[in-house]
């Protein structure tokens, strides 16, 4: 097998390539930063010239990019695209993913449901992995136990959100709508109804009400991202309501990269990168938490694995697929409210054997079940290169 | 010295079977019907119930729901008032006269029940209602005297009930702000979503509570516990009823035949070939025929009963009817999906069963049997009466 590797910088793609290299899966890199991921005719023009060497059997990629997918299909070779994020962060993705050259892996299996349901049959449902043997070599100095170690601690962004911004352009009863779906959003676990309540009857009303105050506009906004506004707020009142509440408590660190001014009781130790710092982070702390951005309505964000994987300990919000592959209370924990979350956290701040005997399981099962090895393997045998 | 029970008649449907299963458990009563004024303070009706309660003796007063002056009275005189609460929400139960010692409160709905204590209920039992099993032997009597009069009862579907349209339903006629009118149109499109947690109460923001309470005059008087945001929630809770009811009844008609009993004036969205509209369904006389002949019996409880179980789906099964309801957490704690009823948990899943079970007779016939044994050994309401008096003496 030899792969066109497509790399922009993901934060997983070391722990990839190291797997194509063990098991001896020959590979070339092409770089690129999209500065548009839908018009970039340079990028066509030059990914195409390597395309025609015609020595490749498929092309791969962390996350989805469109001008790859038409460039794959023109030239006949299999794109296998797996993505991390959710939601995908682009913009009309309809229009290349159905290509029948392509090969969409997706974490979260509702979103898989969504895409089959709407006539992609190319789009399969495949879980994040983590590289435990890199993440147990790294270690902890004495300095740097002191500096990470904490009761809690959160790696994740605040999600400022553009909703303010849309808001703006809103007439006093899609303001209250809006508030109203979030306001509800917020409290509902386990299901996730934004893109239900934001109706095309209602996206009329505000882009209507828009060319009201700006006749001369061309912007319509789109639902996707008023969606993701949306979910992006709700993801930030509940980080920062759960943040809020225990630093109140406890002994709280957060790695942003948003300078936090709401939180004055948190310690902000600024961002972390991926490979050095965070698994520092998971390790030194007690307790690791993860607040799922809303929209991600099912999968296991990469997050939980790295912590898990890290040996460290999670407490995550309730999210389907981690209650399907772990045990809760076993080998991690879910929380299904933000009381819920602060009892738990209470709870699992004294029970130091049990927490740390949960941490155990709970990366037992992840290097088990989810390294690259096994998910790669899925992925080849899926898009019918290997059987 | 005899035991007897006064019985305070109100026009509660559920009287006429209470009566029959205190004859059948042999427990002597009386019944009273005067009317009240004044919840709290009608000196006429107060006279009127102690002398009757001195003149007979009386053991214990009964009512369905909740009168303050009877709990007043009851408390004066030193016996049990017992109510036996199928409303929710029921406004009397906030009156101060709730915190009475004398007061056994049995509630149908668990959630409503827990409420009452934190209101200072003393005695709050946490009690289903319950159905009559000599109703179907009755129907089966009736048609088999007079089997023509009861085929203009037969039909695919069939949904007795009120539509939450007309009067009662203040916030759909207050001329609320465009904010607080985009709120609640949101809030109540995201309710009807989601069964099984009521979560209107928890998501008003006080600006459109305080709108809300003030355009549709929600102040409950001087003798009563305020709950402001509560009543909010309710009554934002009968506008989603009535969407709901009218979403469910559109979209079952658009394929199949639907009988629809009400008083409440039919929405616009309703005027179809396959809706036909029968007007107002006696309780005694009609509904039973209703149950027993519709092949399905729609219950769509009204989202101000957060958990518990209406009358209505007792009454369905009690007719041998067989009932299609949705997810309420309690219907789904005592009966089994289908086999005793069959339970919708979204507008699909609702449909779906519709076609299936219009499709499968057979198999309906038996459910709605299951149905009915189930009243008849678990909620036969001369078992539960009886509980009620055991709980109380």
């Amino acid at each position: 097998m030899k792969l066109l590797v497509f790399e922009w910088g993901a934060y997983t793609q070391e722990d990839i390539n190291s797997c194509f290299k063990k098991q001896h899966i020959e590979y070339r890199i092409f770089s690129w930063q999209f500065q548009n991921k839908n018009t970039d005719p340079v990028f066509i023009h030059s990914f195409s010239e390597v395309l025609k060497e015609n020595c490749y059997d498929a092309v791969f990629s962390v996350n989805y990019f469109p001008l790859i997918a038409q460039c794959c299909y023109e030239h006949h070779i299999k794109y296998l695209s797996w993505s991390y994020d959710n939601p995908l962060n682009v913009q009309n993705i309809e229009d290349t993913l159905g290509f029948p050259t392509n090969y969409v892996f997706l974490f979260d299996k509702i979103q898989v449901k969504g895409y089959l349901e709407r006539g992609f049959g190319n789009v399969f449902h495949l879980p994040l992995a983590v590289n435990v043997s890199r993440m147990d070599q790294v270690g902890l100095s004495k300095d740097e136990l002191k500096y990470y170690q904490s009761e809690i601690s959160f790696v994740g962004k605040l999600y400022p959100s553009s909703l303010a911004d849309y808001m703006a352009i809103m007439d006093e009863y899609s303001k209250g709508y809006i508030d109203a779906v979030c306001a509800v959003q917020l409290k509902l676990y386990g299901y996730y109804l934004i893109d239900e309540i934001i109706t095309d009857d209602f996206l009329n009303r505000i882009n209507t009400y828009f060319r009201v105050l700006k006749p001369d506009t061309e912007f319509t906004l789109p639902k996707e991202a008023l969606s993701y506004a949306c979910a992006a707020q709700v993801t930030r009142k509940e980080r920062l309501l759960l943040l809020g509440l225990l630093s109140a408590h406890h002994q709280v660190k957060l790695y942003s990269p948003e300078q936090n001014q709401i939180l004055k009781n948190v310690q902000y130790m600024g961002g972390c990168n991926y490979r050095e710092q965070m698994p520092k982070v998971f390790k030194a702390s007690d307790i690791n938490l993860n607040i799922t951005l809303k929209s991600s309505q099912a999968g296991m964000p990469l997050r939980t694995l790295d912590i898990m994987g890290c040996g460290g300990f999670l407490l995550s919000n309730y999210q389907e697929e981690l209650a399907e592959n772990f045990e809760n209370e076993k080998e991690l924990v879910l929380y299904e409210s933000i009381e819920d979350a602060y009892d738990k956290a209470n709870f699992y701040l004294k029970h130091t054997e049990l927490r740390k005997s949960i941490a155990r399981k709970g990366y037992q099962k992840v290097k088990k079940q989810f390294c690259y090895e096994k998910q790669l393997a899925a992925l080849f045998y899926k898009s019918g290169m290997i059987t | 010295m005899q035991f007897r029970v006064l019985i305070y008649k109100w026009g509660s449907q559920n009287e006429f079977h209470f009566r029959r299963a205190l004859e059948k458990l042999g427990v002597a009563y009386v019944e009273f019907e005067e009317k009240i004024r004044d919840y709290h303070a009608d000196a006429e009706f107060a006279q009127k119930l102690i002398k009757l309660v001195h003149k007979k003796k009386i053991s214990a007063v009964f009512s369905y729901d909740y009168f303050p002056i009877i709990s007043l009275i009851c408390q004066i005189n030193e016996i049990p008032y017992i109510s036996w609460i199928y409303d929710c929400p029921l406004y009397t139960l906030q009156s101060e006269t709730l915190r009475s010692p004398f007061n056994y409160v049995f509630c149908f709905d668990r959630k409503y029940t827990e409420q009452l204590s934190v209101w200072g209920a003393v005695n709050s039992i946490y009690f289903p209602l319950a159905g009559e099993s000599s109703w179907l032997l009755r129907i089966k009597e009736a048609e088999k005297r007079e089997p023509d009069w009861c085929t203009k009862y037969q039909c695919e579907v069939s949904f007795v009930g009120n539509l939450y349209n007309g009067e009662k339903n203040r916030l759909s006629q207050a001329e609320l702000s465009e904010y607080t009118a985009g709120y609640v149109e949101a809030l109540t499109e995201s309710q009807m979503l989601v069964y099984g947690y009521n979560f209107l109460k928890d998501i008003l923001p006080e600006q459109v509570v305080c709108e809300i309470a003030e355009k549709c005059k929600l102040i409950l008087g001087n003798n009563y516990y305020q709950d402001t945001a509560r009543m909010v929630a309710d009554i934002v809770g009968m506008e989603v009823s009535r969407k709901e009811r009218e979403r469910v009844l559109a979209k079952i008609s658009d394929k199949y035949p639907v009988h629809l009993y009400t008083s409440s004036k039919i929405p616009k969205g309703l005027y179809k070939e396959n809706i036909k509209n029968k007007g107002y369904a006696d309780y005694l006389k009609e509904m039973p025929f209703i149950f027993h002949n519709s092949k399905i019996n729609l219950n769509i409880t009204s989202r101000t009963i957060e958990t518990g179980i209406p009358q209505r789906v007792f009454d369905i099964l009690s007719c041998g009817g067989f009932c299609l309801t949705n997810y309420q957490p309690e219907i789904a704690e005592y009966f089994e999906e289908g086999e005793e009823l069959a339970i919708y948990t979204d507008m699909q899943d609702m449909i779906n069963k519709v076609e299936y079970y219009l499709e499968h007779e057979e198999e309906r016939l038996r459910i709605a049997q299951r149905g009915y044994k189930k009243i008849k050994e678990d909620f036969e309401l001369s078992d539960r009466v009886k509980e009620i008096f055991k709980n109380v003496f």
